[in-house]
């Protein structure tokens, strides 16, 4: 509740000033709300360049949730790997080693 | 032996004088008994009930031994009937003890080695004229082809001729050897195929380590971004960036499919792409030049307001530590951007610097482009930043904490391995994304096809 408070708060804020200022007050507002927002733009821009097209509005977050779900199998993967050769911690030759077929499983 | 029967007669006499009728059945039996052992055999004879003394039971037996000696067949019998009972293996028996004599020559046949040793003179007639239009079969199959399998069969007999010619035994062994081999050789190949690609990642590793010790100095490069002073582990740490760059550089060319694909979408600025591809193999000039032009970079102010040739230079090394920071945060609207500035000063500086030598002109072409943290150009041409590795860290940790690994932090080399995988994750769901789309005749990516793509 008091988040979106804050938010609409803000919002009061935002309306009346400048777009720049604007961008920097909502940032701060989310930073406050404890919402650690995902870089949204460069996502938006990381998979515009490779897809060549625009995104629509919220594809964005969709891709972040798939990003999340490859993020977890392949960490999940990595980690039986690493379990596998004993370490404690996630090595990154285990990454390595699970990235391709990570990668594989996400492919369209 | 007769007082049994005598007495015996008198016991059993007695009732026939009395009743002649009945008398005779004992009689009989005993006399039946007789008969019938003679005939049948042993089995009929009750022993216990006509012998009751032990001297009775003796005769018995000593009887009934001349009885079955003489029905059981003798050795003279068997061989009256020695026709009727012979088997196919008789036969043959009979066969092999005819030509016993003569046997040898199979021994020597089967054994190839011992066959060396103790061919003898018979058999070797008998083989010469067995084995000649054998011999000339074998050799007609060498000329044609070494056809292994065909060898093998023949193996045996032909190997004795040929030792006595010469030593064409090699060939049939070797074949055998061979295959034997390539059975084993990649057992044995493993381990070393295996070394070998340890020695890859060996490798591997060693630039990952390469960019270990800089690691250590990586927090001091993220020092020098915010303290001036940190410019000197800044350029203690380039040449092991610049391992670091070769591998980004790999990736780059991965992504970008080679810097063609550059030239044919911007020509003007992308001709700097294109070096920017070549510039990794000349590394070890930056590195001799590196410490002069870091000397140099001692005074960035200096390079910066000379904007004539060093100008890149400039853009890159100078910039992107310090104020590329706050600029990329700007632009990005991410809070943490500590992590990727550190990445784009690792990445960068040799580039520059090998721009700097190769291609001076390249200047003017990097002032147009803007001096972000570390752009990548996709394989359409268009420019996008990298990712932030803060951004992965955030979601690895996040994931890692449900895979029950006991120790949830993550060491730099797996954070580069994770930011280089969610790179590629994003290229290639890019690509997915953007065929969806175009295949769909749209000119946006929808939400609809981030779904089909997850559900996929």
């Amino acid at each position: 509740m008091r988040p979106t408070m804050v938010l609409t708060f803000n919002a009061h804020a935002i309306a009346s000033s400048s777009p720049d200022k604007a961008d920097e007050q909502l940032l701060r507002t989310m930073a406050v709300a404890g919402k650690k927002a995902y870089p949204k733009a460069t996502l938006k821009k990381i998979v515009k360049a490779h897809a060549n097209l625009n995104l629509k509005k919220n594809a964005d977050v969709t891709i972040y949730l798939n990003y999340v779900l490859f993020m977890e199998t392949l960490v999940k993967e990595a980690a039986i790997d690493s379990k596998l050769y004993g370490d404690k911690k996630l090595a990154s030759r285990s990454v390595k080693k699970v990235t391709r077929d990570t990668l594989a499983k996400f492919k369209g | 032996m007769t007082t049994p029967s005598a007495h015996r007669t008198p016991s059993r006499s007695e009732p026939p004088p009395s009743a002649h009728s009945v008398h005779t059945p004992l009689d009989r039996t005993g006399a039946h008994n007789a008969l019938n052992s003679v005939r049948r055999g042993t089995s009929q004879q009750p022993p216990s009930r006509n012998a009751p003394t032990p001297h009775g039971r003796a005769a018995r037996r000593q009887l009934m031994d001349r009885r079955t000696a003489i029905f059981t067949p003798g050795k003279k019998r068997r061989k009256s009937q020695n026709d009727q009972r012979e088997d196919a293996m008789d036969v043959l028996r009979h066969l092999g003890k005819a030509l016993a004599p003569n046997s040898q020559v199979i021994h020597s046949s089967s054994s190839m080695d011992s066959s060396d040793g103790s061919p003898e003179s018979t058999d070797k007639k008998r083989k010469d004229s067995k084995k000649k239009p054998r011999l000339s079969v074998w050799e007609e199959d060498d000329g044609l082809d070494d056809n292994f399998p065909l060898d093998r069969p023949r193996f045996s007999l032909p190997i004795d001729q040929d030792d006595d010619e010469e030593e064409d035994l090699p060939p049939p062994r070797l074949s055998e050897n061979y295959t034997v081999q390539s059975v084993e050789m990649p057992r044995r190949a493993d381990p070393e195929r295996d070394q070998a690609r340890l020695s890859m990642l060996g490798g591997r590793m060693s630039d990952v380590f390469g960019t270990l010790p800089p690691e250590e100095g990586g927090e001091g490069q993220r020092e020098s971004d915010f303290f001036d002073e940190g410019l000197y582990e800044n350029l203690m740490n380039r040449p092991a960036d610049d391992e670091y760059n070769r591998i980004d550089d790999d990736t780059i060319r991965r992504e970008t499919m080679g810097g063609d694909d550059f030239q044919m979408g911007t020509p003007g600025g992308m001709d700097e792409p294109s070096t920017f591809a070549m510039s990794p193999p000349i590394i070890p000039d930056p590195e001799l030049t590196a410490p002069i032009l870091e000397e140099a970079t001692g005074g960035f102010e200096l390079d910066a307001g000379s904007d004539g040739e060093p100008a890149p230079f400039e853009d890159f090394d100078d910039r992107e530590p310090f104020e590329d920071i706050p600029g990329g945060s700007d632009e990005e609207g991410i809070p943490m951007n500590d992590a990727p500035s550190d990445r784009e000063g690792s990445v960068d500086p040799t580039n520059d610097l090998t721009e700097n030598i190769t291609a001076p002109q390249d200047g003017p072409g990097r002032d147009a482009m803007p001096a972000r943290k570390k752009t990548r150009i996709s394989r359409h041409g268009v420019e996008y930043p990298s990712l932030p590795p803060a951004f992965v860290k955030k979601v690895a940790q996040r994931a890692l904490q449900s895979s029950g690994l006991s120790n949830p932090r993550l060491s730099t080399d797996t954070l580069d391995a994770l930011t280089q995988a969610s790179e590629w994750f994003f290229e290639q769901l890019g690509d997915d994304l953007g065929a969806y789309a175009s295949h769909a005749k749209r000119k946006t990516v929808e939400e609809s096809d981030v779904v089909t793509l997850m559900r996929r």
